[in-house]
């Protein structure tokens, strides 16, 4: 069965709305009746692209983060973008362990987790700008 | 509501964590338990992951951070209560877990 939907949101990038972020992304995915470990590693990753943004991209400001989720057949696309500061060297600061915030317990693998819970990670961006990250999953149906 | 409750005998602390370990709620928390490690004087600390309901890898930042406060202390740090999907997170940095504490 052909199978379509998408839904938007933003929100300002406070650390609370990590939480909400989650929350929404659970609640889209549940139509693609996903296991609950299927479940886990969505929310976990956008958990994570979300605290990017909030640690990151606005450092010191509060700005906006856009989240669109697609469905298209058994495909959940998740893209979490933002008009923050942009990431100058992507392929540095998507190696496991670095981060520039290690001062503020941050381990350096939020990328590490969206791509080992998500089956791809892409990553836009361009400094002064923002960052665009595009990840998506396969979630087949048991039957 | 993220929160850490604190139990205390026979040389061990074991620092209880309940709600969502993400970015948001570990910042409200890890201050609160580096002054109880402080305070402790144990040679023992257990992290509990029983009563968490969420955790991303600030949950990796949180336990690190904790080590290094433990260590500063002459404690050693454990981890418990860690489910599957915790466990996978905390693979990721190399964080071994245990089940059982027999002090």
């Amino acid at each position: 069965m052909y199978n379509k939907n998408y839904y938007k949101i933003s929100f300002p990038s406070r650390s609370v709305n990590e939480s909400f972020a989650r929350m929404t992304i659970s609640a889209f995915c549940m139509q693609l009746d996903p296991t609950v470990e299927q479940v886990n590693d969505i929310r976990t990753a956008v958990s994570e692209a979300v605290t990017n943004c909030v640690v990151h991209a606005y450092p010191d400001t509060i700005g906006t983060i856009y989240i669109t989720a697609t469905i298209k057949d058994s495909i959940l696309k998740i893209t979490v973008k933002d008009k923050g500061i942009g990431i100058s060297d992507i392929q540095k600061a998507m190696e496991p362990m670095y981060s520039t915030d290690m001062h503020n317990e941050r381990a350096g693998l939020g990328f590490a987790v969206m791509q080992a819970f998500m089956d791809k990670v892409k990553v836009y961006s361009k400094p002064g700008k923002g960052t665009r990250v595009v990840m998506t999953k396969n979630i087949e149906r048991s039957n | 509501m993220t929160k850490a409750e604190f139990t205390q005998e026979k040389g061990q602390l074991t620092v209880h964590l309940i709600g969502d370990i993400d970015h948001h709620g570990a910042s409200m928390i890890r201050y609160n338990i580096d002054t109880h490690i402080m305070k402790a004087m144990v040679k023992v600390v257990v992290i509990d992951f029983t009563g968490v309901t969420f955790m991303d890898s600030s949950g990796i930042g949180l336990v690190l951070a904790r080590h290094k406060t433990c260590q500063d202390c002459g404690a050693s740090l454990y981890v418990s209560g860690v489910d599957r999907q915790m466990g996978k997170i905390l693979a990721l940095a190399g964080i071994r877990t245990i089940q059982n504490i027999n002090v």
